[in-house]
């Protein structure tokens, strides 16, 4: 048991779960005529059921999912799982259809909309089973009330809420400034400008894969794997001190982890080359300004003339190098992420005489 | 939702049973197919409502009128129910302010007459008079500080005898009569008991009013000698 | 689903008909779940258990109080009662004549009343129109004056005429009085009679549960009208709670459960019905912490504002209730609020949050023991505590260290001072917990033998008055000790230094003194310990040279256990490698070596001894040469009650995750929280082992929980007044001198007495010294002790104090006797007035018989002695005398002095009237005549 246990513990490191999440999207997307059986569903859900029950038998697993806080994660969890399968399966179905020139399900009953009574009755039951749900769970988790807030005292740990467990995971990694302001910034620019790097009349109304493959990977690349991954990550496997622990790990309030950290500047100056620091903070950060300035200047010309010509030529030129900056920016967390468990990489430009991190 | 099997398409009205117009409308087929033999409204309602039921009688058990009455019926009442606890909610059990009864010392610690020791903490006048209109005893009576024309708190002037609203001038004498002003009725008294250890008891969650003759009630007066 | 839906609809209506069904239900039994989860709550079921208690509780006593009532007598109110009712029945007519006409004047006394209200009330405005206008137009008023007055004389006849209505009204009255009056009267006497009944009774009505509480008043929904269970709340705007952010007035909910705490009556039942101890001093209406102005949780924390058991962080007293309640309520620390609950027995810790730096409280025993523990321990010394700042070091001094002790002997003892002497309060310092592996054996060894050579080192040369002292007698030498009075601060043969407590231990023990220092060094110690250390507190015992010889040699003959041996004897290298640790700490490795290589041998170990020294902290508790100014090593203790548990490190010792556990086990093992961790010598933990005792631990935890963040407001504190900063600067002294380990003050000390066969064998009750004695008398007296009661073998020392902490004591005695103070004068005259049939008294009830005045002879019975009266026109209070006089068992109980007028104030004795207070009179004035008595007061203070 305690091997089976240690396993999870190991497996759950950051760096194994995230490849581990990034292996599954493969997966998901490569396999995904396999997955679309019900089958599957249903032994997905099975697995997790086992896993969640199993599990809850360890004393330090069933604190982290009994936790009033962290319920709705365990569901979270189970309907991400759900709908992403679903979804896919209905994409699956459709492409089949589609390939075999029938056009998609939805279209078969295109001409009308059932309301009432279809839409208006399902409405009122699942309004019914809402509050059923609400009031049920109100009785049950009570709020988990502590002692009067003390601004002496910070808990340990402190979590955000979960809709910003993301987020605080990417502080780790980020400057404040870009993890906080202009990442998220930009996930909220990015959506807004989707209707007009989007060019793709297919898939309108109706699921399908291989109408939009770029899309859709796109899409749950930055949403599953970086945005609900970091989530779970963030209620599950970070404990006291922001340190990494597994799910069947105890919360030892006192565990020290090394993380020393070493900029670019750091690297290229003092291992590379044997000499000291430079005084003047542009010419010590000038590899790294390079290197950021290339990445998003020269990168994507580079990138138009080869591997995505065929996005040039698809989408126009302004509308390329929009889509093409916003998928850097995307990137960019995950690269930076790597960079750090591999190379312990803190900045690449690190200026904090001007608070300039990146 | 898909179908494996598919009733026959109601595209189009059949012709022969709607004389008038073109328009394409949803169409009631005019026999319900096999498959849903017995489980659709006609079907229900030729099943008709004898009271004993044929061996033949493939209808359901319960009808769906039954169904809706229980599932609208339970619907209101898990409403209504939620509502009243809302209302419910409207009445917290406990609040932050001085209690409704307390304690305001033993009677030797008063003299006679108005004492206002009590006006402004707990909204009481605690008054020892000789010989009581109402009980006509010796003792205390308690008044309570709302006026009784819109709420205000009256001042005592004791060199005038009387208690004054500055609001709207309505006057009432130290017995609580009103006799001035625009006041409807007297100042209302309240309860008035001693307790086990002596002191003398005010529960102002019980009130007295003149006009309607409850100034005789015992527990609006402590008689003292 | 899919094949079933009929033709027009996505979905089978009719089976959404019956999940629309199933889940409606679901709601509505949610909904009811939800009603009842907020309606059930557990304080309800306790007023219920409580409301059938009231009700038992309140029957008994019906049964008695009807048993009380004199049944005979009642019986004949009522049929007096019964004939009146005749009688006035036989006059009704009469009483309706005079009802009628009564009814007559009501109205023509209501018409009365009226106009004269309405003349009074124009009359008044006309007045005050007329002075404004004639202060702002004096000369235009003349005609409006007479008008005024007009009306004032009007105003004068309608109120006489009110009055004449009202004296006819009150002759009527009078004449029905004369039928009804009786019956009026008897049935006052039977209500007085059954008053008792009647109020329970009514009561009981009350509290009768019935079906409209049950189920109207207290049902779910229902109960926002007029609930009978209902909680109950006290808030206290004085006493505040503070939560961070903010202070908020209590809101105390115990008495939700807690609901005969402040009602007599219930002391035999278990919790939560109890009523609480003590009322007349906490929560009854006529204490000082009446329940509605100080709440509950101001005494013994805890979430006041919670109404369930857990929550309100209920804490166990020990470990058995630990478990019970572990068991029957699944109870857990609480880690909802910051402070929980005291255990019971620490209650009086949060004493000090208003009464601040008050060493000693009158109902609050357990607090002043665990104050006294805490000063004797000298834990002050280290740990910086607020209201214990510039108290005297606990130590000896060890200055002069060289003319006492040897070597030798000083490191046995350092090396474990409770081998050599039990009952000591000096602490271990080496060989502890974190120190007693095998290979610290040699560390150990010379820091012990480096910290002495310093002291040795820096001694001052000290010549003794009387270089070498004559010898005495053993036997008499220990009579006169056993006797005296040495035993109120010092125990001999005692072991257990927790059933001696702090005060017979306030000086050194004696027990191995005769194997510890010179027979010349304990002559002239006690023949005059200030030569020796100027700031001692042993006094002078007025012992001839003669028994200082003796008590000396008894002393010498005081051995004991030779205490524990080195454990290693160290090589100068292993020395100098201790040395080298220090040093490169300060100075780096290389710096230190060079410094080292300049120092020879001796130079090397007092260097080593001066840093041990400052690392070990000793001269916090001991005067050292070159240790004047340091600043001790203690964490400071001035709000250790109000540190959060966070705060605290458990290391990975697995104790409770609480602060008593923690404190308990610092207490117990103060260095084993450095168990199983990997550190420097010099990063150990340096607190040295008391051996405290479970008792001690739980005295000195109620003392540190005592230590808290000043939060309550001025309103809150008791109100400053010159009486009472007297009495508490005078409790603080009486303890710091000890006197309370001689003679009981207050209700508290005396500890001597335990040594003694009876209590008047012990030194003297001094709780009525202010109100008893003179005093200018009583401070000749301190300065210059004489002796008063002839019958003691105890004496009196001679104390040498200070002529402020003197001032102190008797102003003290001032506050709480009550008496006006030092200024004042007598008239003497006055005072002996009646002297003449007073010395007649005086001999009737032959005072000399064991008031002595003169000489007394040998064979005088020494156990009915009492002190010469000729003192007394300068030693006592001329009223006190009469009290004394009166009843002096209640002044002094236990006292041999009779009480000669048993049935005051009626006398036996036929002289003066047969008049006692007379009596008493004459004889104080005569008292007040006597000369001639032993006096402490010296021929230079005036008289």
């Amino acid at each position: 048991m305690d091997f089976i246990k240690g396993i999870f513990n190991a497996v759950a490191d950051p760096r194994v779960y995230f490849l581990l999440m990034v292996l599954a999207l493969v997966g998901l997307v490569w396999k995904r005529e396999s997955i679309a059986s019900n089958a599957f569903g249903y032994g997905a859900l099975g697995v997790f059921t086992l896993f969640f029950a199993l599990g809850g038998l360890d004393p330090n697993f069933r604190l982290i999912i009994t936790k009033p806080d962290n319920v709705p994660i365990v569901g979270l969890i189970f309907l991400l799982v759900f709908f992403v399968w679903y979804s896919m399966k209905q994409a699956v179905v459709n492409d089949r259809r589609i390939a075999k020139g029938e056009g998609p399900e939805e279209a078969a009953e295109s001409d009308r909309v059932w309301v009432w009574p279809d839409l208006v009755y399902t409405e009122l039951i699942s309004l019914i089973v809402c509050s059923i749900v609400l009031i049920v769970w109100s009785i049950v988790l009570k709020a988990p009330l502590e002692q009067p807030a003390n601004r002496a005292v910070t808990p340990n740990p402190s979590k955000a809420p979960w809709y910003f467990l993301g987020l605080q995971e990417m502080l780790v990694y980020f400057d404040p400034w870009l993890a906080g302001v202009v990442l998220p910034g930009l996930i909220i620019v990015g959506l807004i400008a989707i209707p007009y790097i989007d060019t793709n009349k297919k898939g309108n109304g109706y699921y399908t894969f291989n109408e939009r493959k770029v899309e859709i990977t796109l899409f749950l690349f930055g949403f599953v794997v970086l945005w609900c991954s970091l989530i779970v990550l963030g209620t599950f496997l970070r404990g006291p001190n922001w340190n990494f622990f597994g799910p069947f790990e105890y919360w030892d309030l006192h565990k020290l982890e090394a993380l020393t950290n070493v900029n670019l500047s750091e690297y290229f100056w003092v291992r590379a080359l044997g000499q000291p620091l430079p005084t003047n903070y542009f010419l010590r950060e000038l590899p790294g300004i390079v290197l950021v300035l290339l990445y998003v200047g020269a990168l994507p010309v580079l990138l138009s003339k080869k591997l995505f010509k065929t996005y040039v030529d698809k989408l126009g030129a302004p509308r390329y190098y929009v889509t093409v900056f916003l998928f850097l920016m995307m990137m960019a967390l995950p690269i930076k992420m790597l960079l750090r468990w591999i190379f312990n990489l803190k900045y690449i430009v690190g200026i904090p005489e001007i608070f300039f991190n990146i | 939702m898909t179908d494996e099997v598919k009733p026959p398409t109601p595209a189009a009205p059949p012709p022969a049973a709607h004389a008038a117009p073109a328009v394409a409308k949803p169409a009631a087929p005019a026999v319900p197919p096999a498959n849903l033999a017995g489980k659709t409204t006609t079907a229900a309602a030729a099943a008709g409502k004898a009271s004993t039921r044929d061996p033949d009688d493939t209808s359901p058990l319960v009808t769906r009128r039954v169904w809706l009455a229980m599932a609208w019926g339970a619907f209101s009442a898990g409403s209504a129910v939620a509502l009243a606890a809302t209302g419910r909610f409207m009445f917290p059990n406990v609040l932050n302010e001085p209690p409704q009864q307390f304690k305001v010392g033993v009677p030797a610690d008063f003299g006679m007459g108005v004492d206002e020791r009590y006006k402004e903490s707990n909204g009481v006048w605690i008054v020892r008079t000789a010989d009581d209109i109402a009980q006509h005893a010796s003792g205390f009576y308690v008044l309570s500080t709302t006026c009784t024309h819109l709420g205000c708190t009256p001042n005592y002037l004791s060199a005038e005898g009387k208690f004054k609203c500055p609001c709207h001038g309505s006057g009432f004498r130290t017995t609580g009569i009103n006799f001035e002003g625009p006041a409807p009725r007297p100042l209302e008294r309240v309860r008035v008991a001693l307790a086990e250890d002596g002191q003398i008891l005010v529960d102002k969650s019980r009130k007295f009013q003149y006009e309607l003759g409850q100034w005789i009630d015992p527990d609006s007066f402590l008689q003292i000698a | 689903m899919a094949e079933k839906k009929a033709v027009g609809h996505a979905y089978n209506i009719d089976f959404l008909n019956v999940v629309f069904a199933a889940s409606s239900i679901f709601l509505f039994l949610s909904a009811i779940w939800m009603v009842w989860d907020d309606f059930d709550r557990e304080w309800k079921n306790t007023q219920r258990q409580f409301n059938q208690l009231e009700i038992e509780v309140t029957r008994a006593n019906l049964a008695q109080a009807e048993g009380r009532v004199n049944k005979t007598r009642l019986t004949q109110l009522q049929q007096q009662l019964a004939a009146q009712q005749k009688a006035i029945e036989a006059g009704r007519q009469q009483i309706d004549e005079i009802q009628a006409k009564l009814r007559d004047v009501d109205a023509r006394l209501f018409r009365v009343n009226q106009a004269a209200q309405f003349a009074k009330a124009k009359y008044d405005v006309d007045r005050y129109a007329f002075e404004v206008e004639r202060s702002e137009h004096p000369e235009a008023v003349a005609e409006r004056q007479k008008e005024i007055e007009a009306q004032a004389d009007r105003l004068r006849e309608v109120n006489l005429e009110v009055e004449k209505v009202v004296g006819e009204r009150a002759s009527l009255l009078s004449e029905l009085g004369k039928y009804t009056g009786q019956a009026v009267a008897l049935q006052k006497q039977i209500d007085q009679l059954t008053f008792d009944q009647n109020r329970l009774s009514k009561v009981l009505d009350t509290i009768q549960p019935s079906f409209v509480k049950e189920y109207f008043r207290n049902a779910p929904l229902l109960d926002f009208m007029a609930p009978t269970l209902t909680v109950r709340q006290i808030v206290t705007p004085n006493v505040v709670d503070d939560v961070n952010f903010a202070r908020v007035a209590k809101m105390d909910r115990c008495t939700t459960c807690h609901l005969a705490i402040d009602r007599t009556g219930y002391e035999k039942y278990p919790q939560p019905f109890k009523t609480h101890p003590n009322l007349s001093a906490y929560v009854g209406s006529d204490s000082p912490h009446p329940i509605d102005k100080t709440g509950c949780t101001s005494c013994h924390e805890g979430l006041g504002g919670s109404t369930s058991f857990r929550d309100a962080s209920h804490y166990p007293r020990d470990a058995k209730q630990r478990q019970e309640w572990e068991e029957k309520y699944h109870w857990e620390e609480p880690h909802m609020w910051d402070y929980p609950m005291l255990p019971t027995q620490m209650t009086e810790a949060s004493c000090e949050k208003c009464h601040r730096s008050e060493v000693y409280i009158p109902n609050a025993p357990k607090l002043g023991v665990a104050y006294s523990t805490f000063e004797r321990a000298g834990c002050y010394a280290c740990h910086k505590t607020k209201g214990f700042e510039n108290l005297r070091k606990p130590g000896p001094i060890l200055t002069k260290i060289g003319s006492k002790l040897t070597q030798d002997w000083v490191k046995t003892w350092v090396r474990n001072p409770a081998a050599v002497k039990p009952v000591t309060w000096m602490p271990k310092v080496w060989y502890n917990a974190n120190t007693s592996a095998p290979e610290d054996a040699v560390r150990n060894e010379v820091e012990i033998s480096a910290a002495v050579a310093y002291l040795f080192a820096n001694s001052e040369p000290y010549q003794f008055p009387v270089p070498t002292p004559p010898r005495g007698d053993a036997k008499q030498g220990e009579q006169i000790v056993r006797g005296i009075g040495c035993l109120g601060c010092h125990v001999i043969e005692e072991k257990d230094r927790t059933a001696a407590g702090p005060r017979r231990t306030f000086g050194q023990p004696l027990q191995n003194i005769g194997s510890k220092t010179t027979y010349a060094w304990l002559y002239n110690w006690v023949r005059d310990p200030k030569h020796y250390n100027p700031d001692t507190y042993m006094p002078d015992l007025r012992l001839t040279d003669a028994q200082v010889a003796d008590v000396a040699t008894y002393l010498t003959t005081l051995t004991g256990p030779a205490g524990d041996a080195a454990k290693a004897t160290p090589t100068p290298q292993q020395a100098d490698a201790v040395l080298l640790d220090y040093l490169r700490n300060v100075y780096g490795t290389t710096d230190a070596q060079a410094r080292m290589a300049k120092l020879d041998a001796n130079a090397r170990q007092l260097e080593l001894g001066q840093r041990v020294i400052t690392r070990q902290g000793c001269f916090s508790c001991h005067q050292i040469k070159g240790f004047e100014n340091t600043q001790p090593i203690g964490t400071e203790l001035s709000e250790e009650g109000t540190k959060l548990v966070t705060r605290l490190d458990f290391a990975f010792v697995h104790i409770p995750h609480s602060k008593l556990a923690w404190f308990h086990q610092k207490l117990k093992d103060p260095r084993s929280f450095d168990e199983g961790r990997v550190l420097e010598p010099l990063e150990k933990l340096r607190m040295p082992d008391f051996h405290f005792s479970e008792v001690e631990i739980e005295r000195l935890q109620t003392a540190i929980m005592s230590f808290q963040r000043e939060i309550q407001p001025a309103s809150a504190l008791p109100p400053r007044t010159a009486k009472r900063d007297n009495t508490v600067a005078g409790r603080a002294r009486v303890r710091r001198q000890n006197c309370v380990g001689c003679h009981e003050i207050e209700g508290d000390g005396g500890d001597y007495k335990a040594l003694v066969s009876d209590a008047s064998l012990a030194p003297p009750l001094l709780t009525p010294e202010g109100a008893k004695v003179q005093p200018d008398w009583l401070y000749a007296f301190l300065q210059g002790p004489i002796t008063i009661r002839p019958w003691l073998s105890v004496r009196m020392p001679t104390f040498g104090l200070d002529d402020g902490r003197w001032n102190e004591i008797i102003r003290y005695f001032g506050a709480t006797g009550d008496s006006i103070g030092p200024f004042r004068t007598y008239n003497h005259a006055e005072l002996t007035s009646q002297a003449v049939p007073g010395k007649q008294m005086f001999d009737l009830l032959q005072c000399q018989k064991c008031h002595v005045l003169g000489e007394i002879r040998p064979d005088q019975d020494r156990t009915t002695l009492a002190p010469d009266l000729r003192m007394t026109h300068e030693r006592l209070q001329p009223e006190w005398i009469l009290r004394w006089l009166q009843n002096p068992s209640r002044i002094q109980p236990g006292t041999r002095m009779p009480q000669f007028w048993p049935n005051y104030p009626k006398s036996d004795y036929p002289q003066l009237n047969n008049s006692a207070d007379v009596q008493i009179r004459s004889i104080r004035d005569h008292l007040m005549t006597l000369r001639g008595g032993p006096t402490p007061k010296r021929a230079t203070d005036s008289n």
